[in-house]
């Protein structure tokens, strides 16, 4: 593995994650590994993540979060101090 | 097959079509083939996995366009003539396309839409009536809806329909066709038989195998060159991958053509990222250019203060701001200006409008309105883009049917841009349509001794950074953060020549200095170091080819600070290069 310290791309809640594979199987930049004696993916590359976000959607436990890099959020106007896992944003603020 | 070969090779496939890239282009020929011929033997090469790939996931899966086409059907008598004046024509690309290939392009347009119906994408409305949506504007705007002085819409030159699923139905459709699909699979080279190509050779990425393919046709339908610059408002790596399509896109379909022989055309006019800060200019995440209104400073829009100056100016596909108002390299008043674009105001239909687009595109754009409260509530964005492409470089088609100099290999798709926007739906049916055909009366190629050394060839240089022993091991991810702010830095938008020298000759060294000490410790960074020498080849034909053209042509595409004019000698001329043993030669040729 690559060695940079990387604080984004695909967060797995373990303790939700089924072991269905779809992230495996379908990462466009192959992201992702698998880890047979666990039967769960591992996140192998996050730094050649591009937040395409696929996997989210894909998986069907809502077991991953795509974290966004510091600079998107600031330059997108997301403040951090607000920053909420979209499962909690999927609202429209009115 | 010799027990050498054998020793090499994890597998061997014979077939009768490969298509090397599963986008639009790809799956469209795979269909259309099969449906011309169900017994044709189609084997599809996919560098990440079917579902998911090809740039169409992540930009406008939603529409299928003909800028400038208005007229439906086309009239008996549309001519070449006709097809030179349509928006993404002859004489607005300033001759750099080919006439009969943009004829060719025009009267096949709509025939993939029967196609992608026939699988479930909805293209009608529930009325029945298909949803068609003008590009421009008295010549001007693009994107956005338009009235005229009576407040009814202009006619429409793009059929709007709900491509979300558009991937997903067509690589089913794929799969249902019972096409041989080798996800996970990249292009290492094409075989070639005294100018025929025969075969290709993939490497898995996942299991490390060498798969030689035995093909009597090809299609070469990879994704556009996207990896020559670095999306600069982010640190490395996230520079390397933050990207509007695939971000997987190296340009790999086009090298493998180069290696093979084939010519290659028009790399002086080469995508660059297009970018508005926070977010590239996807056109629901950015909404520049597309749904709301950029602002000077001073509270100028710029749509009113420039209204002639866009891409009808320039040519072109994607509008971020500087595009399609000024390029920066023309109209400093706006380099030097903040730009913004602010949402706070937009109409209902134009906050559904982008959400439409959001839905299509990578998940990304949907979370980050989300993330940022409702478009309405979002902070301006910066609109600051550095530079859009074009998609006129890449392989170079010979004839109609989409072949390219070397017999019985066609390009379809962004690898051998045409037109900006590369209708790869179209060229992909085009290409399955005929190849359906022409394998009626072909022998399954046989292999000889130069295929044999080929896969040789093939197999030392995909196999030999993998656990390599030298000195210095070269990251691949490096070394491509490297090359790219090189031609960020060196090529760019404002190229003089003594910086266009200096980048050939970093980028020639670059190839006897670094790469051979590129080492990789798994198959996926093998992948990516195959990658980063692919990068290097097309940088230096960019850079090469941006040095002899001496005239501006649609700047910023190819802008020579030292050249400012357009050059009349030029005109109708393309740079070609092509591979004579091992070195990359250049040519200038006719357009036409």
């Amino acid at each position: 593995m690559y060695n940079i310290k990387i604080n984004y791309g695909p967060d797995i809640n373990t303790k939700l994650c089924s072991g269905c594979k779809n992230c495996y199987q379908y990462c466009p930049q192959d992201v992702f590994g698998w880890d047979e004696s666990q039967k769960a993916p591992t996140v192998l590359y996050p730094g050649e993540c591009d937040m395409c976000c696929f996997c989210e959607i894909m998986c069907p436990e809502v077991a991953i979060d795509v974290k966004i890099p510091l600079h998107n959020l600031l330059d997108f106007g997301i403040a951090p101090v607000n920053y909420k896992k979209i499962s909690d944003s999927f609202e429209e603020k009115k | 097959m010799s027990t050498e070969l054998e020793q090499m090779v994890d597998r061997t496939i014979n077939t009768d079509f490969l298509i090397i890239g599963g986008g639009l282009a790809g799956c469209m020929a795979a269909l259309q083939a099969k449906r011309k011929n169900k017994n044709i033997d189609v084997t599809l090469m996919e560098k990440s996995s079917l579902e998911i790939s090809g740039s169409a996931i992540g930009l406008k899966d939603f529409h299928i366009e003909q800028h400038g086409m208005i007229e439906h059907p086309l009239p008996d008598s549309f001519s070449i003539e006709e097809a030179k004046k349509s928006l993404f024509g002859v004489d607005r690309l300033k001759g750099m396309v080919n006439a009969r290939l943009q004829y060719t392009e025009l009267i096949n347009w709509l025939k993939p839409l029967a196609i992608m119906e026939d699988i479930g994408i909805q293209i009608r409305e529930d009325d029945g009536f298909m949803k068609g949506l003008q590009t421009y504007r008295k010549g001007t705007v693009w994107g956005r809806t338009a009235y005229d002085e009576n407040g009814k819409p202009y006619p429409s030159d793009m059929v709007l329909y709900r491509g979300s699923d558009l991937k997903a139905k067509l690589s089913a459709a794929v799969y249902n066709d019972n096409v041989r699909v080798l996800n996970r699979t990249m292009i290492c080279n094409i075989l070639t038989k005294n100018g025929t190509a025969v075969g290709a050779t993939g490497f898995n990425m996942r299991t490390g195998e060498l798969i030689v393919i035995n093909a009597k046709t090809i299609v070469i339908a990879s994704g556009r060159v996207t990896r020559l610059y670095p999306y600069p408002h982010v640190p490395y790596p996230q520079n390397l991958f933050y990207s509007v399509g695939f971000s997987g896109n190296s340009g790999c379909g086009v090298t493998a053509a180069l290696n093979a022989g084939a010519k290659i055309h028009n790399m002086e006019f080469i995508w660059m990222y297009s970018v508005s800060r926070g977010s590239n200019i996807s056109s629901g995440t950015g909404g520049t250019g597309w749904f709301f209104p950029l602002m000077k400073s001073n509270g100028e829009l710029l749509e009113e203060k420039y209204p002639e100056r866009n891409m009808m100016q320039h040519g072109g596909n994607i509008p971020p701001i500087n595009y399609q108002y000024a390029p920066n390299c023309q109209n400093p008043e706006i380099e030097r200006d903040l730009l913004t674009s602010t949402k706070a105001n937009a109409t209902d239909d134009e906050v559904a409008a982008m959400y439409f687009c959001s839905a299509t595109e990578k998940p990304r754009s949907l979370k980050f309105h989300m993330m940022a409260g409702g478009p309405r509530n979002e902070r301006p964005l910066q609109g600051l883009a550095l530079c859009a492409g074009l998609t006129i470089n890449g392989i170079k088609r010979e004839n109609e049917q989409a072949e390219t100099s070397i017999k019985n290999l066609f390009a379809a798709g962004d690898c051998a841009g045409h037109t900006a926007g590369c209708r790869a739906l179209t060229w992909g049916w085009i290409v399955g349509d005929y190849v359906a055909d022409l394998i009626k009366d072909m022998d399954q190629p046989s292999f000889g001794n130069t295929q044999v050394n080929q896969i040789k060839a093939s197999n030392e240089r995909v196999y030999s950074p993998l656990n390599r022993q030298s000195s210095y091991a070269v990251n691949p991810l490096e070394l491509e953060d490297y090359v790219r702010n090189l031609n960020h830095e060196f090529v760019g938008v404002h190229k003089i020549a003594p910086r266009l020298k200096y980048a050939v000759e970093q980028i020639r060294w670059l190839k006897e200095a670094a790469v051979p000490a590129l080492t990789a410790t798994s198959y996926h960074e093998l992948m990516r170091v195959l990658e980063v020498q692919d990068i290097i080849e097309l940088s230096e034909m960019h850079a090469q080819t941006s040095l002899m053209r001496d005239e501006s042509r649609m700047p910023p595409i190819h802008n020579r600070d030292d050249y400012p004019e357009q050059d009349s000698k030029w005109d109708n001329v393309t740079i070609v290069a092509r591979k004579v043993d091992g070195k990359i030669v250049y040519d200038k040729e006719p357009v036409n």
